[in-house]
């Protein structure tokens, strides 16, 4: 990775956000699991069809859509495929202000408060949902379906391996609103430049992001290396289920900010969504609010 | 030997002199230094910005205000159930010492270990404790103890006084135990009702022990912060956000070192405050 004509870093593994589904639950709710949702429209119908009583008690015990909604860094892959296919940015392009005050961030916004208030497709407790929780809800059958990706069969095999997550669980790209966006997720290897063995980690370096090892994490890990000579040949990749739709969302995929006020930013956000989750405020209000504060941070 | 005898007590006493300069000292007042610097400033100019900062921005208000109430209901319940586990403890009861370990027990648990233990039995999905609610009638529907802005702050607050009460019971306890038993008896004796003996016996003999208790449960409750960052990270919105979880979001996930400084060395002065009355008790008694 260079800037400004110098090398920074070594590309390591790359993950795109793509949306995870149980198919036998599509198949019980009466959904053709070959036919995941297209545009965000379908993605909330068969979420409602999805959000169901399973035993038959009057209760709904069974949810369509689960998702982060804690003060957590996950929250941010999960809710950006959103924005950003509704049109909508966090930021300007100069990263200097707010974007959050035009209609498609509002309509975002709406969007994905509305699936836990007003539809009521993402199960209870959503405020203090971290992503092993909601992997663990998959996991569970509580949910049908999920943000996730090259990560989330492994892990939700781990908490259930009665779920089958291999066979049972399918990946689609992120619904559509008026374009397919994602999030991805870049991982580097990068050397200190205090470093008193400059050529031994260099070494290491050359070996961990050799093809062989790239392909070994893959296939123990699930992790999708970056170099096309591994990625773009194996066919143990490119035969894959999961990191086949991955890798085709790659040219859609963004990357969040990277300036130091992003964390900031980011927690200023999910504080107002929040709000307008639990019903403290309207979603118009707390979009406006977290524009204004937004703004100060950038400002000072 | 090139030491005197008389002054050897400096050789002993200096590791944990250095100790305590190089863990608290150095540290306290680099916080404080820091408070003063601003980030584009460095400490090429010492300013009241950060100090300034923290009056305007309203989080920190809304988090004083959360910490008080948490630290005020937290303190005041340890001190109620403290007392009464202490008092029965303290009375004639079979198998005595393994009520006091049982009682003892929330207290070992680390608190944010007791954090992650509560947010599972919160869960409205697959929680014990609405599950309970609901086998007993108690519940029609499961609660959102976390995300229910109206409960979020109680549903801390009771995990905390689970966690909280048995160090207020062992002091109470240690002194109970310290009042002789002969006052109960003279005051039996002369008719006294068990109210009256507790009013005039036990409380003013338990009056130390509950200055002590009180101070350090206060000083404690301040700082409490797995336990809230391991359940809610401060949400639903700032709801449950203290002032132990606004710093450490400050400095460690926002890299707002200066302000964050501002923030403890405040949240610093509160506790001398607070605790003054302790510290006063202490230095009568040499």
């Amino acid at each position: 990775m260079k800037h400004n004509g110098k090398i920074h870093a070594m590309p390591g593994d790359y993950m795109t956000m793509v949306l995870f589904y149980n198919t036998a639950m599509f198949e019980a709710a009466g959904l053709d699991p070959n036919k995941p949702p297209k545009t965000t429209d379908e993605f909330l119908a068969y979420a409602k069809k999805l959000t169901r009583d399973t035993n038959g008690d009057g209760k709904v015990d069974q949810w369509g859509f689960g998702t982060v909604g804690a003060k957590s860094p996950g929250f941010s892959m999960r809710f950006g495929p959103f924005l950003w296919s509704f049109g909508a940015d966090y930021l300007t392009p100069d990263m200097k202000r707010s974007a959050l005050d035009t209609p498609e961030a509002k309509e975002a916004f709406a969007f994905f408060v509305e699936l836990y208030t007003k539809h009521k497709v993402v199960p209870p407790g959503l405020t203090a949902m971290n992503p092993q929780e909601v992997r663990t809800q998959l996991a569970q059958k509580k949910v049908a379906m999920i943000m996730g990706s090259g990560w989330t069969p492994p892990i939700v095999n781990k908490i259930n391996p009665d779920l089958n997550a291999f066979e049972v669980l399918q990946c689609a790209p992120a619904p559509v609103k008026r374009k397919q966006a994602t999030a991805i997720w870049l991982s580097s290897w990068v050397m200190s430049p205090s470093t008193k063995h400059p050529n031994e980690a260099w070494q290491l370096m050359k070996f961990i992001t050799s093809k062989d090892i790239e392909l070994k994490w893959f296939v123990d890990n699930r992790v999708t290396s970056s170099r096309k000579d591994v990625s773009g040949v194996a066919p143990e990749i490119l035969n894959d289920k999961f990191a086949s739709v991955m890798a085709s969302q790659l040219p859609y995929g963004k990357v969040e900010p990277q300036i130091k006020q992003w964390p900031e930013i980011m927690d200023t956000f999910t504080t107002s969504l929040q709000e307008a989750i639990v019903g403290m405020k309207s979603p118009e209000k707390a979009l406006s609010e977290a524009h204004e504060r937004i703004n100060a941070i950038l400002a000072r | 030997m090139w030491i005197k005898d008389r002054h050897m007590w400096m050789v002993f006493v200096l590791p944990g002199v250095i100790l305590l300069i190089l863990v608290l000292g150095w540290p306290a007042i680099t916080s404080i230094l820091y408070s003063f610097e601003t980030e584009q400033a460095g400490d090429a100019a010492y300013t009241l910005a950060n100090y300034k900062s923290l009056l305007k921005d309203p989080f920190f208000s809304t988090t004083f205000w959360n910490t008080t109430v948490f630290v005020f209901f937290s303190v005041a319940l340890h001190m109620i159930l403290g007392l009464a586990v202490a008092m029965v403890l303290n009375s004639a009861l079979p198998a005595k010492p393994m009520f006091r370990v049982i009682a003892l027990l929330p207290w070992v648990v680390p608190d944010v270990v007791a954090g992650i233990i509560w947010k599972w039995m919160y869960d409205p999905i697959y929680g014990a404790l609405n599950d309970l609610l609901i086998k007993i009638g108690l519940l029609e529907n499961p609660i959102e103890w976390l995300s229910n802005p109206k409960l979020a702050m109680t549903s801390a607050i009771l995990v905390n006084l689970w966690r909280g009460f048995p160090f207020v019971m062992l002091i109470l306890l240690a002194g109970l135990q310290s009042i002789p038993r002969h006052l109960y008896e003279a005051a039996a004796i002369d008719g006294a009702p068990k109210l009256q003996q507790f009013i005039h016996i036990t409380l003013p003999g338990l009056k130390k022990m509950i200055v002590v208790a009180l101070a350090l449960d206060i000083v404690w409750e301040v700082r409490r912060f797995g336990l809230i960052q391991a359940m809610t990270q401060g949400g639903p919105g700032v709801l449950t956000e203290v002032l132990s979880t606004y710093t450490y979001k400050q400095y460690f996930k926002f890299f707002r070192f200066e302000y964050a400084s501002a923030i403890s060395v405040v949240m610093t002065i509160v506790l001398l405050l607070v605790s003054l009355p302790y510290i006063w008790m202490i230095s009568q008694e040499e």
